[in-house]
C-alpha cells in the first residue's frame, strides 16, 4: 500500500473562526488506517473544536478535509456518520432503561415480518461484543452495567455501524486501572481490524501505552506531530505549554508557621488508594489539591464539607476532633465551600444578589424574631462593593449577572459566613479572564488575613499562581507535595508533570 | 467588564414589571367593580353578602397559607382535604367527651402527626410529595369515612362554636379574626423571618441551600407538620361554624386552595411565596363563586368555571 492510500483522514490548512475570533489556525493532520493518534493540549487549545469539525458538528472556515482520499464537506454529524466517522462521548449516548442489544441496534433493529427480531438482535449483539474481546450479557439493561461496560457497549455500537474512524473523548476519565487495561485491549482489536482512532486525553501517560502518534495543539495551532516512541513526557508538556508568559505569582503576605497548631487536620481518609489520605492545613495558607480528573481531589473536599459523609476519616479543627455529617455541620465549624457548579450548586439564580449573599447567615441577621432587613442590605452592599460585583442593585436577580459576577456572589456568600476555612472547587471555571484574576486575588487576600483555603482548579496555572503548598493526587492517594518559599517556586509545568 | 451597562431586564423595575407584580390586585378590584355594577340589584354589595364572601373564603385563605409555604419550598400536600375532615371528626368526637381544650389539642396533634408522616415519606423515604400525599389522602379519607360510619358528629358546645367561627366579637365574626391573624402571621414569617428565607432558599435551589448550611430536610418536614396543623385548624373552624363535623369537609377545598395560591402569584416551581397573594387569590375565587351564585348558575356550572379559572391563572403565571 502506498503512503497516500494508507491515509483514512487528512486535514489540510483547516481553520475555524467564530465571528472573526480564530480558534483553529492552519491545522494539518493525518490519520492512517489502523492508527491510534492522540491529540493533546491544554483547555482551549482547540482539541474540541477540531474534533467537532471532523465530526460534522461545526463547519470549517477554510482548508480541506479528505476522508479516504475524497474531499468532504460535512453539514452535520449525520454526514460524518455516513462517511464512517463516529464519536464516543464522555457522557454516553445510551438509553439506560433499554438492554444492551437494543441500544446497539437502536433505530436500525433487525426485523422479521415487520416486527423486531429480538432473538437475532441478541445474537448479533453478543457477536459484536465478543468480537471486541469482551463478554457482556446483551440482555442486561444498560443502567445495570458498570460504567466501563457502558463505554464498551458504545464502542460496540459504533463499530457495528461500520465506522472507520472512531473519536474517543477522554475515554478513561471514569475508569479504574484494570478497566483501562480492558479498554486498551479493545483498542488493539480495533486497530487490527483496520479501524483508526483519534484519542483525546489529559492522561498523558496513557498515550505511551496505546497510541502510535501524538499531535500537540496549543492556542489553536498544531505544534508538533510525532511518533510516540520518539517523544517523552517532558517534551510533550513543553509543547503543550510553550513559552507563554507566566502570570504573576500571588505572593503571600502572611508568615505561615507550620510548626504551630494546624487549623484543620484530616487523617486516614480512605479514597481507595494504596495509602489513606492525611494532611494538615495551617492559618494563612492556600493549599492546592492537584490531580487529573478523578484522582481524588473532589472527593477530599466533599468529605470535609459533609457531602460525602460516608468516606471514613478523622477531622480535627484547632486540634479538636469534629464530626461533619452534612454541610450544615461544616458551616457551624466555620468551613464554607465554593462548589464546582456555580449555577446549580452555588446560587439560587432566580433570586436576588442580596438574598444569595445572605444565604448562609439568615439566622445571624435576626433581631428578635424578625430579620433585620437594614443589616441584610448592608451586608449585601458591603460585599458587592468589596468584591467589585458589577450589578445595578443588590435587588437584581443573579441569573442576569455575568458568569464572573455570579461567581463573585458565591464567594461573597462564603465570606459573609465569616469562615475560617474556605474550600474552592474550580472557582474560575467558565469565568472571564478579568474576573479570574480578581477571584484569585480574593482567595489570596482571604488567606493573608490569617484564614485558610483549600483550592482545586482544572487550570494548573492558577494553582501555581495562588497556592502556598500543593498536594499531588493520583488514584486516590497523595503522591507528592510541593512547597513554595525559600526561593522554591511551584510552576504549571512541574504540576502537570507530577500529576501524570 | 465594568463598562457594559445591562439593559433593564426582569430584575429591574419597569412599568411592565409593576403591572405584572400588582396585576392580581387590579384583577380583584376589576372583578369587584364589574360585579358591583351588574349584580347591584341582586345585593352583591350588601353587608350580609360581603360577610358571606368572607365566611366562605376564610377557611380557604387559612389553608392557602400552609399550601403557599409548601409550594414555596418546592413541595405539595394533596392530603389537606382528608386531613381537614379527619381532624374535624376526631376533634368533635373528643369535644363531646372531654371538652374544648382536649378537642383542640387532639385535632392539632393529629393534624401535626399527619404532617410528620407526610414529611417523613417525602424527606426521609424520598418519595415525590404529590404521589406520597395522594396516597396518604386516600388512607385518611378512608379513616374519616370509617370513624363514624359516614355519620355527622354534632357540635353542641356553645363556647367551641363561638370561638371557632360561629360567633361574633362586636360586629366581627371570629372566623374573620382567625383569618386575619393567620394571614398576618403567615405573611410575617415568610417575608420577615430567617425561617421564611430558608423556605424560599430550599424551594429556589435545594442543593445551593444545603451547601449554604441550610437544613433543607428539616425545613420541609416542618412545613408538612405546619400544613397538617393548619388543616386541623381548618377542620375545627368548619365544625364550629357549621355546628357539626362531616367526612365531606375539605373534599373540594384542595382544588380551590391550589387555585387561590396559583392565582395569587405563587410559582408551582418553588422559590417564591406570597401569603398576601394567596389571600387575594382566595378572595377573587370567593367573589367569583358568589357572583356566579347571584347570577343564578348552578353548583355544577360553578365547578366548571373554577376549573377554567385555574387554567387561565396557570397559563398567565410565569414559566420556568
Amino acid at each position: 500500500m502506498d503512503q497516500k492510500n494508507n491515509l483514512i483522514l487528512q486535514l489540510i490548512d483547516v481553520s475555524k473562526d467564530f465571528n472573526g475570533v480564530v480558534v483553529l489556525r492552519d491545522i494539518d493532520f493525518e490519520l492512517e488506517r489502523g492508527e491510534v493518534h492522540a491529540i493533546v493540549g491544554q483547555n482551549g487549545a482547540g482539541k474540541s473544536v477540531m474534533m467537532k469539525i471532523v465530526n460534522g458538528v461545526y463547519t470549517r472556515s477554510s482548508g480541506k478535509i479528505f476522508v479516504d482520499g475524497e474531499e468532504v464537506h460535512f453539514a452535520n454529524p449525520q454526514d460524518a456518520r455516513k462517511k464512517g466517522i463516529g464519536m464516543i462521548y464522555q457522557e454516553f449516548s445510551l438509553i439506560p432503561t433499554m438492554n444492551v442489544a437494543r441500544n446497539i441496534f437502536l433505530n436500525r433493529e433487525p426485523k422479521k415480518g415487520g416486527l423486531i427480531d429480538d432473538a437475532l438482535m441478541l445474537k448479533s449483539a453478543k457477536e459484536i461484543l465478543e468480537d471486541l474481546g469482551v463478554s457482556i450479557n446483551p440482555k442486561y439493561l444498560v443502567k445495570e452495567i458498570p460504567v466501563s461496560h457502558k463505554q464498551l457497549v458504545e464502542i460496540g455500537k459504533v463499530v457495528s455501524e461500520d465506522r472507520k474512524i472512531i473519536i474517543m473523548d477522554e475515554p478513561t476519565a471514569s475508569l479504574t486501572r484494570s478497566e483501562v487495561e480492558l479498554l486498551n485491549k479493545v483498542i488493539t482489536r480495533l486497530k487490527d481490524k483496520g479501524i483508526s482512532i483519534i484519542y483525546i486525553t489529559h492522561h498523558l501517560n496513557e498515550i505511551f501505552e496505546i497510541c502510535d502518534r501524538v499531535t500537540v495543539l496549543r492556542d489553536g495551532r498544531r505544534i508538533i506531530t510525532e511518533k510516540v516512541k520518539d517523544l517523552d513526557l517532558s517534551r510533550m508538556i513543553e509543547a503543550m505549554l510553550g513559552k507563554k508568559l507566566t502570570r504573576d505569582i500571588l505572593e503571600t503576605k502572611y508568615s505561615i508557621n507550620r510548626e504551630t497548631q494546624p487549623k484543620l487536620e484530616i487523617k486516614e481518609l480512605d479514597l481507595g488508594g494504596k495509602s489513606k489520605v492525611s494532611f494538615k492545613l495551617w492559618p494563612g495558607e492556600v493549599l492546592g489539591l492537584a490531580g487529573l480528573m478523578g484522582a481524588g481531589q473532589e472527593r477530599i473536599v466533599k468529605a470535609i464539607f459533609g457531602i460525602l459523609p460516608s468516606l471514613s476519616k478523622d477531622l480535627y479543627v484547632d486540634g479538636k476532633r469534629i464530626n461533619i455529617k452534612k454541610p450544615e455541620d461544616s458551616l457551624k465549624h466555620k468551613i464554607t465551600m465554593v462548589p464546582e457548579e456555580r449555577q446549580s450548586q452555588g446560587l439560587i439564580i432566580e433570586n436576588t444578589v442580596k438574598f444569595n449573599i445572605n444565604l448562609s447567615i439568615f439566622d445571624r441577621l435576626r433581631r428578635g424574631a424578625l430579620i433585620n432587613d437594614w443589616e441584610a442590605n448592608n451586608v449585601a452592599k458591603k460585599y458587592v462593593r468589596d468584591l467589585n460585583i458589577i450589578t445595578e442593585s443588590i435587588f437584581k436577580k443573579v441569573k442576569l449577572l455575568s458568569g464572573g459576577n455570579q461567581q463573585k456572589v458565591v464567594i461573597a456568600k462564603n465570606l459573609a459566613a465569616e469562615p475560617d476555612i474556605m474550600i474552592l472547587n474550580d472557582p474560575n471555571f467558565g469565568v472571564d479572564v478579568g474576573s479570574k484574576q480578581e477571584i484569585l486575588q480574593l482567595v489570596r487576600n482571604f488567606a493573608d488575613s490569617g484564614k485558610s483555603a483549600i483550592f482545586i482548579s482544572s487550570e494548573f496555572e492558577e494553582i501555581a499562581q495562588v497556592c502556598d503548598r500543593v498536594l499531588i493526587l493520583k488514584d486516590g492517594e497523595i503522591i507528592d507535595e510541593f512547597l513554595r518559599g525559600n526561593g522554591e517556586k511551584i510552576t504549571e509545568q512541574s504540576l502537570l508533570h507530577a500529576v501524570q | 467588564m465594568g463598562k457594559t451597562r445591562q439593559l433593564p431586564g426582569p430584575g429591574s423595575i419597569t412599568a411592565k414589571s409593576i403591572l405584572r407584580d400588582y396585576a392580581i390586585y387590579f384583577i380583584m378590584v376589576g372583578i369587584f367593580i364589574i360585579f358591583a355594577i351588574f349584580l347591584r340589584d341582586k345585593g352583591f354589595l350588601s353587608g350580609v353578602n360581603i360577610m358571606n364572601i368572607f365566611r366562605q373564603t376564610a377557611v380557604i385563605s387559612i389553608l392557602a397559607i400552609g399550601f403557599t409555604y409548601l409550594l414555596a419550598s418546592g413541595e405539595f400536600d394533596l392530603s389537606i382535604g382528608s386531613t381537614v375532615a379527619l381532624c374535624a371528626l376526631v376533634g368533635s368526637l373528643i369535644l363531646q367527651r372531654l371538652g374544648i381544650i382536649a378537642a383542640v389539642i387532639a385535632a392539632l396533634v393529629l393534624g401535626a402527626f399527619i404532617g410528620v408522616l407526610n414529611g417523613a415519606l417525602v424527606v426521609k423515604a424520598k418519595m415525590p410529595s404529590f404521589l406520597a400525599t395522594i396516597a396518604t389522602s386516600g388512607i385518611l379519607f378512608g379513616f374519616a369515612r370509617w370513624i363514624t360510619h359516614l355519620q355527622a358528629v354534632p357540635v353542641t358546645n356553645e363556647r367551641f362554636k363561638y370561638i371557632f367561627g360561629g360567633g361574633n366579637i362586636g360586629p366581627v365574626s371570629t372566623l374573620f379574626i382567625w383569618t386575619i391573624v393567620a394571614v398576618l402571621l403567615g405573611h410575617l414569617i415568610i417575608a420577615k423571618t430567617s425561617f421564611g428565607r430558608k423556605v424560599l432558599a430550599a424551594g429556589g435551589n435545594k442543593i445551593a441551600a444545603t451547601f449554604s448550611g441550610i437544613n433543607v430536610t428539616n425545613v420541609k418536614w416542618l412545613l408538612f407538620i405546619l400544613m397538617g396543623a393548619i388543616a386541623a385548624l381548618a377542620g375545627l373552624l368548619y365544625s364550629g361554624r357549621l355546628a357539626a363535623a362531616r367526612y365531606t369537609y375539605g373534599e373540594a377545598d384542595l382544588f380551590t386552595v391550589v387555585a387561590a395560591v396559583v392565582i395569587g402569584g405563587n410559582s408551582i416551581y418553588g422559590g417564591k411565596g406570597t401569603v398576601i397573594g394567596a389571600l387575594i387569590g382566595s378572595i377573587i375565587l370567593g367573589m367569583i363563586n358568589n357572583g356566579l351564585i347571584l347570577f343564578g348558575f348552578s353548583v355544577d356550572q360553578q365547578v366548571i368555571f373554577r376549573g377554567v379559572i385555574i387554567l387561565i391563572a396557570v397559563a398567565l403565571s410565569p414559566k420556568e
